[in-house]
């Protein structure tokens, strides 16, 4: 066939002519039999499948009447007669209208209907034919196949899908809009936006080579790297944490630069699975090649507390095989977990044989610290962000020195008004203000009255009690209370009536009470101190700080101080509490403990409107020390006082806020530039012996299996023995399902769907492919090229079919829904990440900085807390690092990045594109802070530039939506932008908190003008176009 | 459309006809005619919604349910080998002498049924007479993570859809401005040692808007659901009409008929701004129901609140609702922890059951109580110390159900002396879950979704059914 290899090397030009020329007789009378023919794999196989494989198919275990329909062999040497199906046992059976003889039996939900009975009819009547499933036979070329419109392919992808349309009488769609094409195309290689300029230059080149040109420039761009390398983690369930219950930081981040870096230099396809599978295994392996193979240790580590390592362990050797199967061979080999597979020929043994492969990594099943092996790696890609980070902190810091400088000029303002409060009290002034409650309950049985503002407990000393006490402090705000334990009488002088006379009190809770009773939302109490301690370790009665949790099994103890001496603790607010008419505080002491009998018996509440050191202040506060003192204030209490004053500041709040967040910032580049613990794989020096288990359970060992590939799949070539020679055979020109398994990948990227839609599986219950030829002879170009990946990206993205119009005509939208035959473009929902990407693009925001430690954008306060139950708290990030693309988003496997949505979870290997269409999404969309703050910027930079509505709304649109906007929309837009405006004049506040939003200052003056642009720009990141690949 | 909804029912699909029924459900038409016609069940259902009290961590059903007067006499003892059997237990415990530990809770009849309940428990003992306990309850997995994924979406590993995403996968909605599958998880002031994993309540295979929304109990149930500050309701309309038009646009231009989806769900978003804070706004609410529910309701994010929640859910036609407790895993400290958590549930449990009952609605809602797994009559830690607790169980422990055409003030199954093994009338995970979708009017066997080329469902390959003894 020496068409198809000139064609390869010398490009389509000329062979293209010779394949019609030699083709054409060929498939011409192929598109006539195609008609009438039955082919096995398309017609027969399927039904065979679908409704007999599972009791006559691969797995032994149910196999019945001892026969298989899923092998020549099996069939036509008992149940079929080649030419005569009035003879065939197989249509016997399926005509049978005796209810013990039919097939599929009556009780298993399956039924072949009339037209399948008919297709196996004919089948057997022409001969029986039977053919391997099509993605077991090694991908060939065909011969290009003849087109009536010579004019519209551009190269080979474009003959195989004009066969079709022509087939079915169909027409390609015009070529989409020079704009639309630049931004499709920008979008699929790069996950970007193109800017506007590079559009109107693509729009305003009219030489030939134009479209290639750009497509060979974002080849190059170093964000292509990145967008690829989004697609590959989801197979690599790639994230920054071990998932599970511990849910413990990974450093695994180098490795995702690894991937980066090997999209970006074009590293063939079959390199970078050698590497990932056995870069430890080649020859003098280098560390990045040592670092490739975190690939199969990105899998989810369990660290649950009593659960065994080493069913872990083997947890992790079978997802290992699970995701080989998925991303390379397109095979459900889990199925085969537990019994053989039912409809593919992988039997439980050679499921094992692969597991072998991996099973003797010189891992021990734990998590965290305990997953080596680890490499020790130091990554290039630090540097940038860590000067970055320190330029940041500089920044921030000079700033908080001028915040104070500015803040203290009002000292002595506040100094005068705080000796008119202490003058005012005319020589009684306290910090601390007890009040009366009005009421005390207690669930002990006990009773709980209040006289002279002490608390005192009387009744029958039960073992457990709760006091409930609401009050409502008479103060302008609370910023915290202080609890006295006081010696009692009643208990012998002691604090409590236990034999010791200590107190335990095991939970501590401060709730505020609405005026109408309906709610109490606890107080956050940020600081606790006390008097004394018992200084105990772990999670027993001793500091505390322990009251502040819902634990009866930890709180504060007094043991080990005297017992008939007061005691006393502050709990400081996180927030100033100002309440409103009628809203009261209930304060709740719980005496929970184990030993029980702890109750306290006397105390006093009492509460301070003082900020800052002032409110845990056990002994005498500075304004008591002033009140107390001579005229003239000393330079400590002046010191102490400014303290005070400053915390009470929100400015300076904020600037220290920024600095401390700058340091944690810095502290984590620090940590970052030094060696990483990378989870890599590493053989160990004495193998595992691999057995079978028995039904999948991991501790039901059945026979010895040694390292094999499934027969089925491949026989040719030397049999794989190790890592490196599995990932070898993986790669070899041998193997049927390789190449197509990725190709089709790439396809699906450009098209929403694959040529076989259903990526994860090549198999007989997979969807078979929509157009065979296509994706075989794709698949061989693709092994021919030195499996060249970027190669393969322009193939597809130059054809005339993808560079069709994405508008759908309604013949189209009715005959081909989904778009199997190609007529148009695919218009689908881009990933959620690329539109984050492209809000932070268009708006300027973006920083372009590649790899490094993860970051952490904004999101909603509070979501990570809620969805680990308080375990992890999530800050964002500060400076640039909230504007990094989302591939450098921290993936927290137990929550997952809050605005991703449809994203895959990353926890097994996912190849699906999700694309759901939900209200929860719009409200992402809408309210975002990274989007509230890109429409910002973009509005910002709209209005500085533009005098004109018209203007300014054109540019929005424009970076945006890269097009210009027609007359209509400008209506819509220039009267929706008025209303906002009108508003906006009045609502002054309103228009200073839109504008407020994120980190960057706008320069615009006017901030009702920006708030409503904003709002505009709001409207035009979210409409369906632009969050749409057209 | 019957047919086809019978159709898209029993063989599930990911692409193609079903695909065409997924998207008539997704036009959000609410309760238009078309959007009820594709709500189908396979027979007239007993239940038309669940509430799913889960106690994640593992509730030992010796001191709370599974009464066993002679069992404080054995304490001390050997747990006989021919008890245990051969069971597996986790690390913690599996080096340790299996030494019976008898109940640390006493036991009070109730009601007429004279159902024996834990002390700990008093309010669920007062309504005894509206449950039925199942305490023959068996599952298969010992650990915290594998065990609630099996009980909840009917494999241990994780990524299978919940029981709660299948109901509303196949009964559709009922309320427009809600999601059908709503999660509630108490607010704790502690790190939680059982964390509670998004995926109990996802959708796996199943397209996406049947998982469970979880809210959240702060000023925003939902995350991003307020609009940015400064933003007003009006200028949200005025944006909202304003991106409709362009849409329309759009969709002259393109003919795709998402766009039409995508406006929808804009204006659903929209009205979901007004039903959430709504729903959650409890002040409307009366004393009696804050007095029926405990003291803790009135705090937002209790165990109690959301059962008001609940309640209220369940009235505004929410299919599945589901709350979850955690910090049941009392392997130490067991009497301070465990009655600490009964704290918590008992009183909302049962003012919850009252509440329903009251309003007529207990009669169409099943509600179901329980946890992972039990907890083993080998003690762990210092017996005669405070200390002591118990470790997980597999084997057997206690589920109540009640309402949704369950037989109330009724015992399902029994277990051995030592509360280890049951001794009748064993329940598996899966026949509970096929129970719960049998109440929804849902053959468990023909609720399938075609996944990876099999028909995926969530009771599993074995053989299992409902507990038809139970059901009314």
């Amino acid at each position: 066939m020496p068409s198809y290899d000139s064609f390869l090397r010398h490009g389509p030009a000329v062979p293209l002519t010779i394949c019609i020329l030699i083709g054409l007789p060929v498939t011409g009378s192929a598109v006539a039999i195609d008609e009438r023919a039955v082919d096995f794999n398309r017609d027969i196989r399927p039904i065979l499948a679908d409704k007999c494989f599972h009791c006559h198919g691969p797995d032994p275990g149910t196999r019945k009447a001892d026969l298989r329909l899923d092998q020549e062999s099996g069939a036509n040497e008992s149940v079929v007669v080649a030419g005569k199906s009035s003879e065939s046992e197989l249509i016997r059976r399926l005509v049978s209208t005796d209810s013990d003889e039919v097939m599929p039996p009556r009780d298993s939900g399956k039924e072949v209907t009339p037209d399948q009975i008919e297709l196996l009819k004919r089948w057997v009547d022409g001969g029986a034919a039977w053919r391997n499933h099509w993605s077991f036979e090694r991908p060939v070329k065909t011969p290009l196949p003849a087109v009536t419109d010579r004019s519209w392919p551009k190269n080979a992808v474009d003959n195989f899908v004009m066969e079709q349309l022509q087939r079915h009488q169909l027409t390609p769609s015009a070529e989409a809009s020079r704009e639309a094409l630049a931004r499709r195309v920008s979008f699929d290689l790069t996950g970007l936006p193109p800017t506007p300029e590079r559009v109107r230059r693509f729009v305003n080149d009219t030489s030939p080579a134009a479209y290639e040109e750009l497509v060979d420039e974002l080849l190059q761009s170093k964000h292509y790297g990145e967008r690829m390398a989004m697609g590959w983690l989801d197979l690599a369930r790639y994230a920054d944490s071990d998932g599970y219950q511990a849910d413990a930081t990974r450093q695994n981040w180098p490795w995702r630069d690894w991937v980066i870096d090997a999209y970006n230099s074009n590293m063939p396809f079959d390199q970078f699975t050698i590497e990932q599978f056995a870069g430890d295994l080649v020859q003098d392996a280098t560390q990045e090649q040592i670092l490739a193979t975190c690939f199969h240790r990105n899998h989810m580590h369990n660290g649950e507390g009593g659960r065994d390592p080493e069913e872990s362990r083997t947890e992790y050797v079978i997802d290992r095989v699970n995701t080989v199967g998925t991303v390379w061979l397109g095979l459900t080999l889990g199925c085969a977990q537990c019994h053989s597979h039912k409809y593919d020929p992988v039997s439980q043994t050679e499921y094992y044989q692969l597991n072998a492969f991996f099973n003797s990594i010189d891992e021990s099943g734990k998590a965290g610290g305990g997953a080596a092996p680890f490499l020790k790696y130091t990554s290039p890609y630090v540097a940038d962000g860590l000067e970055d980070s320190m330029a940041w902190l500089n920044q921030v810091e000079s700033r908080l020195q001028k915040v104070r400088e500015e803040e203290l000029r009002h000292f002595d303002e506040w100094l005068a008004q705080q000796q008119e409060r202490i003058a005012a009290a005319a020589g009684n002034y306290s910090s601390w203000k007890a009040f009366s409650a009005t009421r005390s309950d207690t669930t002990g049985g006990t009773s709980l009255q209040q006289s002279n503002f002490v608390f005192g407990v009387s009744g029958q000393d039960p073992r457990h009690d709760d006091y409930l006490m609401t009050i409502a402090p008479q103060l302008p705000r609370v910023t915290g209370m202080r609890l006295t334990v006081l010696p009692s009488p009643d208990a012998g002088g002691n604090l409590s009536r236990f034999r010791d006379g200590h107190i335990i009190l095991t939970n501590l809770k401060v709730r505020r009470r609405s005026a109408d009773g309906t709610q109490e939302r606890d107080v956050a109490i940020s600081d606790t101190v006390a008097t004394y301690e018992a200084a105990k370790s772990g999670r027993v009665y001793g500091p505390v700080n322990t009251v502040l949790d819902d634990d009866p099994r930890s709180g504060w103890m007094t043991t080990g101080s005297r017992a008939d001496e007061k005691k006393v603790a502050a709990f400081v607010f996180r927030e100033p509490i100002v309440l409103t008419d009628g809203e009261s505080l209930v304060v709740e002491l719980r005496q929970r403990s184990l030993r029980g009998y702890s109750n306290l018996q006397r105390f006093t509440l009492e509460f301070t409107d003082e900020a800052g050191p002032a409110a845990k202040t056990l002994g005498t506060t500075p304004l008591e020390n002033l009140a107390s003192g001579a005229a003239s204030v000393s330079a400590d209490l002046r010191k102490r006082l400014e303290v005070q004053f400053l915390a009470d500041r929100t400015r300076m709040r904020d600037a220290q806020d920024a600095v401390d967040k700058g340091k944690r910032r810095k502290g984590v580049y620090v940590t970052a530039a030094k060696p990483q613990n990378v989870t890599v794989l590493k053989e160990r020096n004495k193998p595992r012996d691999m057995q079978l288990l028995v039904r999948g359970v991991w501790n039901n060992k059945g026979d010895s299996v040694v390292p094999a590939t499934p027969i089925a799949i491949s026989s040719e070539g030397p049999a794989p023995s190790n890592r490196l020679t599995l990932a070898q055979w993986l790669v070899s020109q041998d193997n049927p399902l390789t190449a197509r398994v990725a190709v089709n990948r790439y396809w699906q990227m450009y098209f929403g769907y694959g040529l076989v839609r259903t990526p994860g599986d090549f198999g007989t219950q997979g969807e078979p492919p929509t157009h065979p030829k296509l994706l075989d002879w794709v698949a061989a170009e693709f092994m021919e090229s030195g499996w060249d990946v970027k190669h393969i990206q322009r193939l597809i993205v130059t054809s005339a079919t993808y560079r069709q119009s994405s508008n759908a005509t309604p013949r189209q939208l009715l005959e081909d829904p989904d778009n199997r035959r190609l007529a148009r473009a695919t218009r689908f929902r881009l990933p959620s990440w690329m539109i984050r990407d492209a809000a932070l693009a268009s708006s300027g925001l973006l920083s372009e900085r590649v790899g490094g430690p993860p970051v952490y954008p904004f999101q909603p306060p509070g979501a990570w807390l809620d969805a680990t139950m308080g375990r992890f708290r999530y800050e964002a990030s500060v400076g640039s690092d909230l504007y990094r693309r989302s591939i450098y988003t921290f993936w927290r496997r137990s929550v997952g990045p809050t605005g991703m949505f449809d994203a895959s979870k990353r926890r097994v290997c996912e190849v699906r594109a999700v694309r759901t269409n939900t209200p929860l999404q719009a409200l992402t969309l809408m309210n975002d802070e990274t989007f509230a703050e890109a429409a910002k910027m973009l509005a910002d930079s709209a209005v500085s530039r533009h005098e004109m509505p018209r203007d300014r709304i054109r540019d929005i649109f424009e970076r945006v939506l890269l097009r210009r906007p027609a007359e209509k929309e400008l209506a819509v837009l220039t009267r929706q932008v008025g209303v906002h405006l009108d508003e906006y004049k009045g609502d002054g506040p309103g228009a200073a908190a839109v504008i407020s939003v994120g980190q960057s200052v706008v320069e615009t003056q006017d901030s009702s003008l920006a708030a409503a642009y904003t709002i505009l720009a709001t409207t035009i990141l979210n409409l369906d176009e632009a969050i749409t690949h057209e | 459309m019957r047919s086809t909804r019978r159709h898209f029912l029993g063989r599930g699909t990911g692409i193609g006809l079903g695909a065409i029924a997924l998207n008539a459900l997704n036009t959000e038409s609410g309760v238009s005619a078309d959007r009820d016609s594709l709500i189908g069940t396979h027979f007239p259902a007993k239940a038309k919604r669940v509430i799913y009290l889960t106690q994640s961590g593992g509730p030992t059903q010796i001191e709370l349910f599974d009464w066993k007067p002679g069992l404080a006499k054995l304490e001390g003892t050997v747990l006989p080998d021919s008890i245990r059997n051969g069971q597996r237990l986790t690390s913690m415990t599996a080096s340790q002498k299996q030494i019976v530990m008898g109940p640390r809770a006493r036991f009070h009849r109730h009601g007429q049924s004279g159902a024996a309940v834990g002390e700990w428990l008093p309010h669920i003992g007062s309504v005894a007479d509206e449950l039925c306990f199942v305490k023959s309850m068996y599952t298969e997995y010992i650990n915290h993570a594998p065990a609630m994924t099996f009980m909840l979406t009917g494999n241990q590993i994780p990524g299978r859809p919940s029981v709660g995403a299948w109901a509303s996968y196949g009964l559709g909605s009922e309320n427009r401005n809600l999601p059908d599958y709503i999660v509630l998880v108490s607010k704790m002031q502690r790190p939680s040692d059982q964390p509670l994993y998004e995926y109990y309540w996802g959708s796996g295979f199943l397209p996406s808007r049947y998982q469970g929304v979880k809210f959240r109990s702060g000023s925003e149930p939902v995350l991003y659901l307020s609009d940015p500050h400064g933003v007003s309701r009006r200028t949200r309309r005025t944006m909202l009409d304003s991106l409709g038009s362009l849409n329309r646009i759009r969709q002259q231009t393109t003919g795709d008929p998402e766009i039409d989806t995508r406006i929808r769900q804009y204006e659903m978003s929209y009205r979901m701004q007004t039903s959430v804070p709504e729903l959650m706004d409890l002040s409307e609410e009366t004393e009696s129901t804050f007095r029926l529910y405990g003291p803790e309701s009135r705090r937002p994010g209790s165990y109690a609140a959301n059962c008001i929640l609940a309640r209220r859910l369940v009235e505004r036609g929410v299919r599945f609702i589901q709350l979850f407790h955690p910090d049941w895993d009392h392997h130490k400290k067991m009497t301070a922890w465990c009655p600490d958590r009964c704290r918590d549930t008992d009183q909302p449990t049962a003012g919850l059951i009252q509440d329903l009952k009251q309003r007529g609605l207990l009669e169409d809602t099943l509600v179901v109580w329980g946890g992972e797994f039990g907890r083993g009559v080998v003690g762990q830690g210092n017996f005669s110390s405070p200390e002591a607790g118990r470790d997980h169980h597999p084997r057997c422990f206690t589920v109540l159900l009640a309402g949704g055409g369950i037989k109330s003030g009724i015992t399902w199954g029994a277990t051995d002396d030592f509360s280890y093994n049951v001794a009748e009338d064993g329940v598996h995970v899966h026949d509970l879950q096929a129970t719960i979708l049998h109440q929804l009017g849902m053959d468990h066997r023909r609720l399938t979704y075609r996944f990876q080329g099999l028909d995926m469902r969530l009771t599993g390959v074995e053989a299992h059914d409902p507990v038809h003894g139970i059901i009314a």
